[in-house]
């Protein structure tokens, strides 16, 4: 353990796990006032963890580095998304960290990015499946952006809302199992399908019971089907619609939706989901997961079917990630 | 019968306020069937509910989420939460003063109503809350300007009347301490002889400490309880000294304090971890005192006791004034739990609600 232990005792936010299947790793992006913004490493699944983070800033000049937003394993290196927008990488499993590629913050288009409630994040880190050289973020605020020669260039790749809205205000992205071609977006402004790298959109919300949500998930297996969570975001207020607690998923790659909540509390809910908070395993049937801001944690073994609440007190939940783990 | 119809003509108004608006929870005096209304002011961040008698408003003060940070914002309502009317007019330190970010406590007094913002500062209503003015002696005191704001922020989290005499009160701010006044507000004078803070700069430090909570016992006797950063104290004579009391607590960390109705050695707290602010262990307890604090007992009968980690913010308990007195407690993850035998035993009375902040309780006549 080599946590120094804080003059003053501050409260240690968690906001991305990963696992690196190739240096059998668990990392924590975290921040407080007291480390900053730093990520840990575990050898032994969270028995121990080291401190592991240099770098992970930008310079005297630059701003602050408030939050890491999601780490990503990508071929033995390390990927993490950075509030204010920034990606940063590590080539020696978390120990030391550059700014991969040409900084996003330096991108023509930057000047007209607009942060969100959650600042510029970027959120989403999409490898392409084969090429290393071939990423897709997502940056709230910022958009979609797509790289093809190793994060040298970035071009975006928004969809066109209807209504005028902003086409930068991504919420999260994912990319469908067969990939890279298929990706799932959740905007401030609906739920989009792209099939050719987000060169192209179409809106999939109709059918959805409002189309503002955080958090989206791609099947582990069929690239046709994903789960979103609907929120209200009518007041400001951003519940689940009605009060009522469900996952919505799609067999059809957006065409038809189907409301799941078989198992999930039938009482009035005030809790959220946030952009992080959905998961899926990559077994068959696939296992689904989310957690909300009032801490409990549900998962399902039958593609959402059916659900079990998994842990009831856990402290607001910021991510929830799902691997599967071959001994 | 008779009889009867009199015990349950009472009605037990919980009060809870989150980041996400107020809800209310009403039962009769069995306390058994709670019917939630709310959210209402959703939208707005909610820091402390109260009920005030003399003017029968239904107060709820906190904060406006904006895009330059938060807005203080103070709201009634005369009819039970169904509609609620915004009151600005006199909160603010003036054209020249720091904005008003949030109001965290909002308290009742001997006809007058408190409201203690961030930065700190207290503010009175004569008029049943419609209208503020600033009672600007406790912002004159000589150390104001080295105020400096605890982990939550610079704020005056406690509002603590003398039983009789409308002239004497203690205000509670994180982190400048205990402040006392004798006459109405006009001056004020620190009170932490005794608090431990092991990262004051000067040890024989007069003013300071990170007060999370502050309360007082009832009876004609001031006792006042506090909650601090580092420890948890008892004062018998108004804060001109205090004794600490954490001995027998798992952390001595911790925000809410709860005080007996009627019996003044009796007091709840709930020890925090630390670091994650949440109870320790993944096992969630309250912890109760019978003896003004020389001894603890740890009450978990009906409260979660695996992978738990759940937090309380420092309004987030409250006691009732029925013969069992009622104890409620709101975590930061939106659970209600509460027992109507003084913390014996708990029930979860309410779940899935937004992040808590507060917690208060009044048991109306009729």
């Amino acid at each position: 353990m080599a946590v120094a232990r804080p003059v003053r005792q501050r409260r240690l936010v968690i906001s991305s796990l990963a696992y690196d299947h190739s240096a059998s790793a668990l990392y924590a992006a975290g921040h407080n006032n007291w480390y900053g913004t730093a990520v840990w490493r575990s050898p032994d699944l969270g028995t121990t963890w080291d401190l592991s983070s240099e770098g992970i800033r930008y310079g005297d000049d630059g701003p602050g580095v408030r939050q890491i937003w999601h780490l990503a394993p990508l071929g033995g290196r390390l990927l993490a998304g950075v509030d204010p927008a920034g990606l940063f990488r590590s080539d020696d499993g978390g120990g030391n960290w550059v700014e991969h590629g040409a900084p996003l913050r330096s991108h023509p288009s930057f000047p007209e990015w607009r942060p969100g409630k959650g600042g510029l994040a970027v959120h989403s880190i999409l490898p392409h499946p084969a090429d290393p050289r071939q990423l897709w973020v997502a940056v709230s605020g910022g958009g979609v952006l797509h790289t093809a020669d190793g994060g040298a260039s970035w071009t975006p790749r928004n969809p066109t809302p209807a209504g005028g809205h902003s086409p930068l205000r991504a919420q999260k992205l994912v990319m469908a199992s067969g990939g890279p071609d298929r990706l799932y977006l959740q905007h401030h402004s609906g739920v989009f399908r792209s099939d050719d790298g987000g060169l192209a959109w179409v809106d999939v919300s109709a059918g959805l019971p409002t189309p503002f949500g955080f958090t989206v998930a791609a099947h582990p297996h069929d690239p046709d089907t994903v789960y979103v969570i609907p929120i209200d975001n009518e007041r400001g207020t951003r519940f689940m619609p009605g009060g009522q607690a469900a996952v919505w998923r799609s067999r059809s790659a957006g065409a038809r939706w189907e409301r799941l909540s078989a198992g999930l509390p039938e009482q009035a809910i005030f809790v959220s989901v946030l952009r992080a908070g959905l998961a899926a395993d990559c077994l068959s049937p696939a296992g689904i997961y989310f957690g909300t801001t009032g801490g409990q944690l549900y998962g399902s073994r039958d593609e959402g079917e059916s659900w079990t609440t998994l842990a009831a007190h856990l402290p607001e939940i910021y991510s929830v990630t799902a691997v599967v783990i071959t001994e | 019968m008779n009889q009867e119809v009199n015990a349950l003509s009472k009605r037990v108004l919980v009060m809870v306020g989150t980041k996400k608006g107020g809800f209310l929870f009403e039962s009769d005096e069995r306390r058994s069937d709670w019917q939630l209304k709310g959210p209402m002011l959703d939208g707005w961040g909610v820091m402390d509910m109260d009920y005030d008698r003399a003017g029968r408003h239904l107060l709820a003060v906190g904060y406006a989420e904006t895009f330059s940070g938060p807005v203080a914002v103070i709201h009634r309502s005369a009819d039970g939460g169904a509609t609620w009317e915004r009151c600005k007019e006199g909160l603010t330190y003036g054209e020249d003063g720091p904005a008003l970010r949030r109001v965290w406590n909002v308290t009742p007094a001997h006809g007058a109503i408190y409201a203690g913002v961030e930065p700190a500062g207290l503010f009175r209503s004569d008029d049943g809350g419609l209208t503020w003015s600033h009672v600007s002696g406790l912002r004159a005191h000589p150390t104001c300007p080295q105020w400096h704001p605890g982990n939550g922020g610079l704020c005056l989290n406690s509002i603590v009347p003398h039983p009789t005499d409308p002239n004497q009160m203690w205000v509670g701010i994180s982190a400048a301490g205990v402040f006392y006044t004798a006459d109405g507000g006009q001056t004020w004078e620190p009170r932490v002889k005794g608090i431990r803070d092991p990262y004051a700069p000067n040890p024989d430090f007069d003013w300071g400490t990170c007060v999370h909570r502050l309360l007082a016992a009832p009876g004609p006797e001031v006792r006042l309880y506090q909650q601090n950063h580092f420890g948890v104290y008892r004062s018998s004579n108004g804060g001109v000294r205090w004794e600490e009391i954490t001995e027998g607590l798992p952390s001595e960390f911790g925000f809410p304090l709860g005080v007996h109705p009627r019996d003044p050695e009796t007091l709840w707290v709930i020890p925090l971890q630390g670091e994650g602010r949440h109870m320790p262990a993944g096992q969630s307890a309250v912890w109760r005192s019978r003896d003004g604090g020389q001894s603890w007992q740890q009450l978990t009968a009906g409260l979660p006791q695996a992978h738990s980690y759940l937090g309380v913010l420092r309004e987030g308990m409250a006691v009732d004034s029925l013969d069992q007195a009622g104890v409620y407690f709101g975590t930061n993850t939106g659970q209600v739990f509460a027992s109507f035998d003084e913390g014996d035993t708990w029930d979860k009375i309410a779940d899935y609600l937004p992040s808590i902040s507060s917690v208060e309780v009044a048991v109306l006549e009729g």
